[in-house]
């Protein structure tokens, strides 16, 4: 069942630019010049019940505009948004009780309080029946494991602790769409599992509808089957994830800290420089080609740390589409964009 | 709905005193500031009518109702109608205006109750004090009609300067940065401390018509005096009519100001 409807939605911002400079500046207090920037840009796709969608891009892509559309904070230039038959900007009571948002660079929570003052006004302010507000207080609390620090202020919680709290009170009034807004910016890696574990066992439990936007390609491929390619303001690419990882990234970035500096040393043979200052190295090489490269880094070089990671998705977007659309990459511009009404249905 | 609203307005006010334990040395601080401004008031009472014994026919008895009123109703202002547009203006400069149009709440109310700084209160009862005090040596007694009368203008006077604030908050959606809003506001309201008779004529109409101090601090005070002569007979209606239309043109304004808003970073 179709959840999510977004039709030819475009969103236009007036952005004030001038030119650098004490003149300049002096010019723009009395002749201000605008330019338009457009951040969403005609797109359309549907998002059926129980789906968990991950949106990709680099920054700027128009990824978070168009979630604070489809969540009604921002009123779209042109096109049209339905969720669970709700236009979303009216911002309807009825509309705004079935969904919720995190966004992981903005905190929720009263800063002096401890968090269970913030849940507890939460639950006033979406009016959750009392049983449901502490059943569902109770069984967050536990999948969280927030009990040790519901009574600390959170000001004084570390940045992982503080997100599951802003996680725990953005699903009290147990919301059937969920925008999460980069859920794990900043936390780290054990932590990023445990939230992508939950965010997964909710959706299965409530049968929720997810969008995700995120830059660690961990969140994508752990949550979302399917994903949308946002950039300046286009959908790149809608559809499963299997497409898109092996057509964009087929590489691995292998990043080592060296003994001492290896000046002769020929990094070049082994696949792309992304860094090569004093004794820090990171190479691009081809996914198949990682585990010999890396054999021979170990044998040629000494070696005093290595890592092999994914690619950031930024650059694997980057790399893959250029200023392009992943229709002129892929030589068919039809194939490549999966009609997102096809993939959801 | 009314118990609802009156529920949510019960629960930010006690988060706020939660969080007032938490800065108790700036609250004292805040008091004895307070009290400071008071006397200072008084003192320019008592300098003005040490030598005279009215201007332009206001007694001592008379200015000391409107100190009170002047302290009360500042005191109003302060306990949560600024601190709330102060966090708005913020919340819009900070995209965290967000997490507000999420609330399945009027956006408006939401916005006007978050915050409540209840050691302002202060403020309010030595203002009640000092007009009480003045009202008293005027006439030895606290008359009831004009009492109500008087609570009725204060309202009034009090829905005037929210729906001004409100305004000056919504204007945040297309400047940003209107901090200095705040500065300018105190500057003009501090004229609200003498009667409004004591100006020219030009800058009384000003005072009347296009900022409307008079019905924040002279209207009212006049109300508790019982003076007609303060006062013209219509002064209450125009002040309730001119509520009302503020309150109906800040709501429409902000909802035309919502419309703008581009949150931070979106």
């Amino acid at each position: 069942m179709t959840q999510i409807q977004v039709r030819n939605l475009s969103k236009v911002f007036r952005v004030p630019e001038r030119e650098g400079g004490f003149v300049a500046s002096l010019r723009s207090v009395f002749r201000r010049k605008y330019r338009q920037v457009n951040a969403v840009d005609d797109v359309s796709f549907t998002v059926a019940q129980g789906e968990i969608v991950g949106f990709l891009g680099p920054n700027g892509a128009g990824k978070t505009t168009t979630l604070k559309m489809m969540s009604g904070l921002l009123h779209p230039t042109s096109g049209e948004c339905r969720v669970m038959g709700h236009v979303p900007w009216r911002r309807e009571a009825a509309y705004l009780r079935k969904i919720s948002m995190l966004m992981g660079q903005r905190s929720q929570m009263a800063w002096d309080l401890p968090p269970m003052d913030s849940f507890l006004v939460h639950g006033a302010v979406y009016d959750i029946p009392r049983k449901q507000y502490e059943s569902t207080l109770d069984e967050l609390v536990e999948l969280l494991d927030l009990k040790d620090i519901l009574k600390k202020q959170v000001r004084t919680l570390s940045l992982g602790e503080r997100m599951k709290c802003e996680i725990c009170i953005s699903l009290l009034h147990r919301p059937q769409v969920l925008f999460l807004d980069e859920p794990t910016i900043g936390v780290d890696i054990t932590m990023q599992a445990r939230i992508r574990d939950f965010v997964a066992g909710y959706n299965r439990r409530y049968g929720a509808t997810i969008i995700l936007t995120s830059h660690y390609m961990a969140d994508v491929t752990a949550l979302c089957k399917r994903i949308i390619v946002i950039d300046h303001g286009h959908i790149l690419f809608d559809g499963q994830l299997g497409e898109l990882s092996a057509k964009l990234a087929p590489f691995k970035v292998i990043k080592i800290d060296l003994d001492r500096e290896m000046d002769g040393y020929d990094f070049a043979a082994l696949g792309d420089i992304i860094l090569c200052e004093g004794r820090k190295v990171a190479i691009r090489v081809p996914k198949k080609s990682a585990p010999s490269v890396t054999d021979r880094l170990l044998s040629e070089v000494p070696v005093l740390d290595l890592t092999i990671e994914d690619p950031p998705i930024e650059d694997v977007i980057a790399r893959a589409f250029g200023q392009r659309r992943l229709g002129d990459v892929t030589g068919d511009a039809s194939e490549a964009r999966v009609p997102a009404a096809e993939s959801a249905s | 709905m009314i118990t609802r609203a009156a529920k949510l307005i019960s629960l930010y006010a006690r988060v706020n005193i939660q969080n007032l334990a938490a800065y108790r040395f700036d609250m004292y601080m805040r008091i004895v500031v307070s009290i400071l401004h008071l006397i200072s008031e008084l003192m320019g009472v008592w300098i003005i009518f040490h030598g005279t014994r009215s201007v332009r026919g206001w007694q001592w008895q008379h200015m000391l109702v409107l100190v009170g009123v002047y302290r009360l109703v500042a005191g109003g202002i302060r306990i949560a109608i600024v601190p709330n547009m102060r966090r708005l203006l913020e919340d819009i400069r900070n995209g965290t205006l967000d997490f507000v149009l999420l609330r399945p709440v009027n956006s408006q109310f939401l916005v006007s109750i978050r915050e409540v700084v209840v050691y302002r209160v202060a403020d309010v009862l030595l203002g009640i004090f000092v007009a009480g005090y003045g009202c008293y040596a005027l006439r030895g007694a606290l008359p009831f009609r004009e009492s109500v009368e008087f609570a009725l203008m204060l309202a009034a006077g009090f829905a005037i300067v929210y729906a001004v604030w409100l305004m000056l908050g919504t204007l945040c959606f297309w400047f940003v940065r209107v901090q200095n809003i705040e500065m300018v506001f105190w500057n003009v309201f501090e004229a609200g401390r003498f009667p409004i008779d004591i100006y020219r004529p030009q800058v009384r109409w000003l005072l009347t018509y296009v900022i409307p101090l008079a019905f924040i601090t002279t209207v009212p005070a006049a109300a508790l005096i019982g003076d007609e002569a303060k006062i013209p007979p219509s002064a209450p209606l125009w002040g309730f009519a001119l509520a009302g239309i503020m309150l109906f043109v800040s709501n429409r304004f902000w909802h035309f100001g919502l419309r703008h808003y581009s949150g931070a970073s979106a």
